[in-house]
């Protein structure tokens, strides 16, 4: 019995090590693919707005925006739109200067003005003129708009002079006395009128509009500069260079009327609101890929240079009071192809196919809408089949 | 002792290793494949033996076959099981090791053959990964991946009892619970816009059910068969139960994964039959069983599973073990087992039955009073490449622990 089972024994082991020893298969394999009905697989189905006659909605709103942030400043009119702009500058003189100032030993020889340009609206060729004008009262770069502007007070004469315009520099002199008026101030406020800075106002034949580049927190060489060349005759001639530590550019315009169409206009604050009726869509699915697309009305846009050629969307929470749901901080970017703006906004869609979000709409603004003054005029949805804003959705269902 | 502790070394060991787990995608259909034998020491002989009455193995197919319990005992064990699954084009080796769970006996009462008996044990098994490469126009190549997981287990506490002339009864409460995790990806191509997506349905069971048996008397006196030491027909019968699953479907997505519950949905497992014969002759226990269980009744949230048809199997096993030990010799009290059986599966699929042969073979080597460590193996091959299908080349290899222990001696006056 002892050596039946030693053998029996063995040949179990060995039979056994054999197969612990076989190499095994970490991953997936085809094998047993065949078995899987097309039935049972997962399916990429498409949802498109355009066929499925999902009901739509769309119109134009304002909303407040703060061009105080703005990193430009935009200066000029057209058919719809003026803006204008105020500066202000705060004068640092060294000790030597500030005696030689007292002492009355110092004048301000030549004054002007640099200001490339970073953005054009409108045909080169047309007219583009300003004046330039002293303000008399304070004001601040964070709730400023056309309305405090209409009550701002500002001298009526025109302290610019020489203004040569090109495409991508204006430059002017400033009368001298009003630069030296700035020195004596900083130099002892007893001496002279405080310095409230400058405006800019574009002059009624203007037909198009420049920007400029804002204030920066670091030093930046594109910034309006202002040259003031002083001198102490037969002594000595030195130029000082001073940035603006405080500017904003304020924009007027015509009221927009869009019953349906979204207009999207920079500086004004003109949005737009658009909505899909996605109930047609089933439960539980994975969206793998949403696009959004909208087309441009070219004959009704302006647009400048740069282009406005991004779209920021975000998720409203309520269509009404066009408030933003709690992630607003994240958007999506429809960018420009021809006349049509397209992106994806899968996550938008998957909060609200998942029910996690309701779904009140989209709001649209133009990614540039504190520094340009473009207006984007996108077909809404009683336009035509092919021109309405269109969202293709391509979702994933388990079957 | 000190020679076994090298195989009980191995039992604690062979769970913590790591094998590549998977399995046959057949166990994606209903609950998965089914287990009808934890231990080694039914596996070495065709895995069923619903008419042998043990004193010192718990049977957890017949709760009539406790009732000759003598010792208070504790089984518990590991299977390991490889697969090599063929197609008509390729093939793959799985592995994947178990834990068998436990059943603890306690004899109650020797002279009307009370025992109570309680366990864990796996129930059902569903394992499987395949991966498929596809392509269309709109999105370019993609790969799709189909996994699964889990499986059943039953919780059970019963009773034996024995009948008068010399008839035994059985029965069980079970209790099925387990999880069974489907999931489903897709992965585009790297440069692809379409972006991945993934789907995980759980179903966490519960449910009741209860198994009933009766092991008859002698029936070598009956029929005066004088060569015949013992002859017992078994019966056992296990309740249609309707499991309920509390359902989860996972999916996800670029906004993360999103959980939705999709309420309770019910599994009705239909009713398990079996009858056995066991036939002691001299040294030799002979077992032959019959299985049989209505799985084209089961149903899913009241919905039939087209590939699952009736399930049925024949076993036939022999266990040499000696009856009188002349000596005290070690290698007198070695068990050997070899049995075969034939299965037809529950799967249905692409209009062909799913059949299984399979041989075993197995040893159990004492390590003290009614105590074994039992060893098992199996070679079964499954299924048929026709029609699409798969064809697998199963092992099995079962170590399991059976303790016997004198608890609870009363103290006399």
């Amino acid at each position: 019995m002892k050596k039946f089972f030693v053998i029996y024994k063995q040949i179990f082991l060995f039979i056994i090590l054999t197969i612990f020893l076989a190499a095994c298969n970490n991953d997936p394999t085809s094998v047993g693919s065949e078995l899987l009905q097309d039935a049972n697989k997962i399916k990429l189905n498409e949802f498109n707005t355009q066929k499925e006659n999902v009901r739509l909605s769309s119109n134009t709103f304002k909303k407040k925006i703060t061009l105080g942030v703005s990193d430009k400043l935009i200066l000029g009119k057209n058919s719809y739109v003026e803006s204008y702009i105020l500066l202000s500058f705060q004068i640092y003189l060294a000790d030597s200067l500030i005696t030689k100032i007292k002492d009355n030993k110092l004048k301000v020889a030549e004054t002007w003005m640099d200001m490339k340009v970073k953005y054009s609206l409108g045909d080169k060729n047309l007219p583009f003129d300003f004046t330039v004008h002293q303000v008399r009262k304070q004001w601040g770069s964070d709730a400023f708009n056309y309305d405090s502007l209409k009550i701002l007070n500002y001298d009526a004469n025109d302290v610019s002079y020489s203004r040569s315009i090109t495409d991508t520099l204006v430059k002017f002199n400033l009368v001298p006395n009003t630069v030296f008026e700035w020195l004596k101030y900083s130099v002892d406020s007893t001496l002279a009128p405080k310095n409230y800075g400058l405006l800019f106002k574009p002059t009624s034949a203007t037909q198009r509009l420049l920007g400029f580049k804002g204030y920066q927190l670091k030093n930046d060489p594109d910034v309006p500069t202002l040259y003031i060349v002083l001198e102490q005759p037969s002594v000595f001639k030195d130029t000082i260079l001073v940035s603006p530590y405080m500017d904003i550019h304020v924009v007027n315009g015509t009221e927009i009327y869009s019953p349906n169409d979204i207009v999207l206009e920079g500086g004004m604050g003109y949005k737009g609101y658009l909505f899909f009726d996605l109930s047609m869509l089933p439960s539980n699915i994975i969206i793998s890929k949403a696009t959004l697309e909208l087309s441009v009305d070219s004959l009704k846009s302006f647009d400048g240079t740069p282009s406005s050629d991004s779209i920021v969307v975000k998720v409203l929470k309520d269509s009404v009071s066009k408030s933003y749901t709690s992630d607003s901080t994240y958007y999506a970017i429809l960018s420009r192809s021809g006349n049509v703006f397209s992106g994806d906004i899968s996550w938008m869609v998957q909060k609200w196919v998942s029910g996690k979000e309701e779904n009140h709409g989209l709001e649209l603004s133009l990614a540039d809408e504190k520094s340009s003054v473009a207006r984007i005029w996108i077909y809404g949805s009683k336009q035509s089949e092919a021109l309405r804003p269109r969202l293709k959705i391509y979702y994933l269902k388990n079957n | 002792m000190k020679k076994f502790r090298k195989y009980i070394l191995l039992l604690i060991i062979l769970p913590n290793i790591i094998f590549a787990s998977g399995g046959s995608i057949y166990s994606r259909f209903g609950l998965g494949d089914f287990y009808y034998s934890y231990s080694a020491r039914r596996m070495g002989m065709g895995e069923l033996g619903i008419a042998s009455i043990d004193y010192d193995y718990l049977n957890f197919l017949n709760p009539a076959s406790w009732s000759k319990l003598r010792l208070t005992r504790v089984e518990t064990g590991i299977i390991y099981n490889g697969n090599n699954i063929s197609s008509n084009s390729s093939s793959v080796y799985y592995s994947q090791t178990i834990f068998t769970g436990f059943m603890l006996g306690f004899p109650i009462d020797h002279q009307y053959g009370i025992s109570l008996t309680a366990g864990l044990l796996p129930f059902s098994n569903v394992d499987y990964d395949v991966m498929t490469e596809e392509n269309n126009d709109l999105t370019g190549s993609y790969k799709l991946t189909y996994s699964g997981k889990g499986g059943l287990s039953k919780a059970f506490i019963g009773l034996s009892y024995k009948l008068p002339f010399n008839f035994a009864i059985g029965a069980s409460l079970d209790y099925y619970l387990g999880k069974i995790i489907h999931k489903s990806s897709i992965e585009f191509n790297s440069s692809s816009t379409y972006r991945d997506g993934s789907f995980s349905d759980e179903y966490s069971y519960n449910g009741i059910g209860f198994t009933a048996g009766l092991i008859s008397s002698n029936l070598a006196q009956l029929f005066k068969l004088n060569d015949v030491k013992d002859l017992r027909i078994g019966l056992t019968y296990s309740s249609n139960s309707t499991i309920d699953a509390d359902t989860v479907n996972n999916s996800t997505t670029i906004i993360g994964t999103l959980s939705n519950s999709s309420g309770k949905i019910k599994t009705k497992l239909p009713y398990r039959f079996g009858a056995g014969l066991s036939l002691q002759l001299s040294d030799y226990l002979i077992v032959a069983d019959y299985l049989y269980q209505p799985f084209n009744q089961l149903t899913k949230d009241d919905k039939h599973i087209n590939e699952l048809k009736n399930l049925q199997k024949l076993s036939l096993g022999v266990e040499y073990r000696k009856s009188e030990l002349k000596s005290h010799s070690y290698w007198e009290q070695v068990m050997l087992r070899g049995g075969l059986s034939y299965e037809k599966t529950q799967y249905h699929i692409n209009n062909k039955s799913i059949d299984m042969i399979a041989v075993y073979t197995g040893f159990s080597l004492p390590i003290g009073l009614e105590s074994t460590i039992d060893f098992a193996f199996q070679f079964g091959k499954r299924g048929t490449t026709a029609n699409n299908l798969l064809k697998e080349n199963i092992y099995k290899f079962s170590i399991t622990l059976s303790l016997g222990e004198i608890w609870f001696i009363r103290q006399e006056r």
